[in-house]
């Protein structure tokens, strides 16, 4: 995974750098805007981090001319603004997620995971979560890269249960989305999914949290 | 210069108006009075003088039709006439030119004065006769055929009735006077209590007003006598406002400027513990802690700037979906239980709310994080919200911690207040509550938990849409 970070505070862009290599992340470092569209056309990147308040041209407006050049790729906005008209700003112009500042390193790469992992499902029909990869198009899975025995209804929980991690996915809008015309699913009949998904997840270090009166959320240790 | 103490004190302006009222009418009731009665008892005494008058010239009447002599007397019965009424004894006289009896009574030849020309004809005046006092006309008769040189003939008539006439004038003088000032003073007195109705209201007004409203009050809508009043009042809020927004400027901006550097000194703490172990690992992680205090303390700081009512921002209110605000965050306040292991919970029915999503988020942020914060490890936070059959919204946040005692639940709200100094918390979270409580016209009470043993915080919504937007 590559990613491009776009900030002007020294110290925090140091500490990212570091803490991103030692995830395995690769990074590459911008002070300013201005230079990052020539970086995106040389390197493929996974992913951009960008800080809202940038000397010369600002995050916002770095979004905006990418988004106009069609290029799609996800974008992470950091920002010591947290009013709601900046997140809403943010995200209209075209950012898929943001964090606001002082924020824990291990959050960031949670929800660079989640943005990538969504990013690539959408790409390469291969989502990833751990050692744990669901293939889209074949509606297989594989756990260490041995193949997984899912059920079509295990499959598919699982799969919005990968899209949506770190989030909790609530248990109605689970079985809404799972049921159809013909076949009503009831929230019973997603708990029973549900545990056989943890008897087989068992060994792969990824657990599924019941979140009490709302639903479940996919977890690694 | 010194007041008297007794004006320095709190004083009615409606007694000193009427005190002040009261001097000048006294004396114009005193002057009243006394030109009324003077003026009554020269009409009463002109009407009777008139009468003494027609007596007189009665009498000179008689003298012109005596074609004998100057000398007679009149007939008994008119002298009775003459001498009788109901309460006044008439006596008359007349003598000649040099003062001799013609007819009457001779004693009172006493009443006889110098003849002076400026005198009236007749002329009357007070005198006393036969020991009694008396009205007195001397009627001067010109010389006529039967009277060569003249005749002066003089009528008395005791005062009898003038006195008892001067005593009723005078009552009736009196009394009306003073029925008209009772009722004047009623009148001004009704009259200013009508007048300062409008203070009244506008005293209820300012009265009844939020704390921190310090928007100016309608000056076109007061008297204009006490407009200067008001608009000074005006000015002052209006200070006081600029004053109040400069500072949440302040701390907003404060706040903002802090972010970067902790979002930097976290990074580095973070990045930092990787590899580390024992005393270095155990000074890092105390490090961090405290970073991360820094940091959640920093967000609230900046959250009630945020959320004072006062703040200089627009308040966008739309219908919010409680439940879905709720369900939708419900990810970030998981990872912080599952860190405290605490078992967070949730019983969500629809509870749609008219308000401001961010700031009610900013509240239940904070009502879980003091519900996970306090309760600690083991302990199961439940967070309600609904809708009670009234159509009012409700949030509810509970733990079965260990509480908070029922003499402490007003302290609680305060801020900076910590209630148990040993959970690291700020003891701003239900001061922000309560700030955006009061945004959303809420009402915030602190419950024991129903199980008996910790603590329930209700949070209850007036009906959508019934409260006014914010000034």
């Amino acid at each position: 995974m590559r990613l491009l970070l776009i900030e002007d505070d020294l110290p925090i862009a140091n500490a990212l750098q570091e803490g991103f290599s030692h995830a395995g992340i690769s990074v590459d470092h911008l002070i300013r805007a201005d230079a990052a569209e020539s970086a995106l056309k040389l390197t493929a990147y996974d992913l951009v981090i960008v800080d809202l308040e940038l000397p010369g041209m600002n995050g916002l407006e770095l979004i905006r001319r990418l988004r106009r050049k069609q290029i799609l790729l996800p974008i992470l906005v950091l920002t010591a603004r947290d009013a709601i008209e900046d997140r809403v700003k943010g995200l209209d112009t075209g950012a898929d997620d943001y964090l606001v500042k002082p924020f824990l390193l291990p959050e960031l790469l949670a929800r660079i995971r989640a943005l990538v992992r969504r990013s690539q499902a959408a790409s390469s029909s291969d989502l990833a979560f751990g050692s744990l990869h669901l293939y889209l198009n074949l509606r297989t899975a594989s756990l260490d890269d041995v193949p997984l025995e899912l059920t079509g209804r295990e499959w598919d929980v699982l799969q919005h249960l990968m899209l949506a991690a770190p989030r909790v996915v609530p248990k109605q809008k689970l079985a809404e989305s799972l049921g159809n015309w013909d076949s009503e699913i009831s929230p019973n009949a997603i708990e029973i999914y549900i545990s056989r998904l943890r008897n087989k997840l068992s060994e792969s270090g990824a657990t599924i949290r019941t979140v009490r009166g709302i639903g479940y959320r996919l977890e690694l240790p | 210069m010194h007041l008297p103490s007794i004006l320095s004190r709190p004083y009615s302006l409606r007694a000193r108006l009427l005190a002040f009222l009261l001097v000048p009418f006294l004396a114009l009731l005193g002057i009243s009075i006394i030109t009324d009665y003077q003026e009554g008892l020269r009409i009463a005494n002109e009407a009777y003088d008139q009468t003494l008058h027609s007596t007189a010239l009665a009498l000179s009447g008689i003298i012109d039709h005596d074609p004998t002599d100057a000398s007679f007397d009149l007939p008994t019965q008119a002298k009775a006439v003459l001498r009788f009424d109901a309460v006044d004894q008439l006596y008359y006289a007349i003598f000649d030119s040099n003062n001799a009896l013609l007819a009457g009574d001779a004693r009172m030849s006493s009443l006889i004065e110098e003849f002076d020309p400026d005198d009236d004809n007749p002329d009357f005046r007070f005198d006393v006769f036969n020991e009694q006092n008396v009205r007195v006309a001397t009627y001067r008769h010109t010389p006529s055929t039967h009277a060569p040189h003249g005749a002066v003939i003089i009528v008395a008539e005791t005062t009898h009735k003038r006195e008892a006439a001067a005593s009723r004038i005078m009552t009736i003088t009196l009394l009306s006077d003073l029925f008209f000032m009772v009722i004047s003073m009623l009148v001004i007195f009704v009259g200013m209590h009508y007048a300062h109705r409008p203070l009244a209201h506008i005293g209820q007004k300012i009265d009844v007003r939020e704390p921190d409203d310090l928007s100016p009050i309608d000056e076109s809508a007061v008297p204009s006598e006490i407009q200067p009043l008001i608009r000074a009042m005006n000015r002052l809020m209006s200070n006081l406002r600029e004053a109040s927004i400069a500072q949440q400027n302040f701390i907003s901006s404060a706040a903002h400027q802090l972010r970067s550097p902790l979002a930097a000194l976290q990074a580095q703490i973070d990045v930092a513990t990787e590899g580390q172990q024992d005393e270095t690992l155990r000074r890092l992680h105390d490090m961090q802690v405290s970073v991360i205090r820094l940091s959640r303390l920093t967000k609230q700081m900046l959250a009630l700037a945020r959320a004072a009512p006062d703040a200089s921002r627009n308040v966008e209110l739309t219908n919010v979906a409680l439940e879905d605000l709720i369900e939708n965050a419900a990810s970030e306040f998981v990872d912080q239980a599952v860190l405290a292991g605490v078992d967070l919970g949730f019983e969500l029915a629809p509870a749609p709310v008219w308000g401001e999503a961010w700031s009610l988020r900013e509240m239940l942020a904070n009502l879980i994080d003091n519900a996970v914060r306090y309760s600690g490890s083991g302990c199961i936070v439940t967070v309600r919200c609904g809708t009670e059959e009234s159509g009012n919204a409700w949030l509810e946040v509970e733990d079965n911690g260990s509480g908070i005692p029922e003499a402490m639940h007003e302290k609680a709200f305060a801020r900076f207040v910590r209630l148990d100094d040993t959970q690291g918390g700020s003891g701003l979270g239900l001061a922000i509550v309560k700030e955006v409580a009061q945004l959303h016209h809420a009402r915030v009470n602190l419950h024991s938990a129903m199980e008996g043993q910790g603590l329930r915080v209700r949070v209850a919504f007036p009906p959508s849409g019934t409260f006014p937007l914010p000034s």
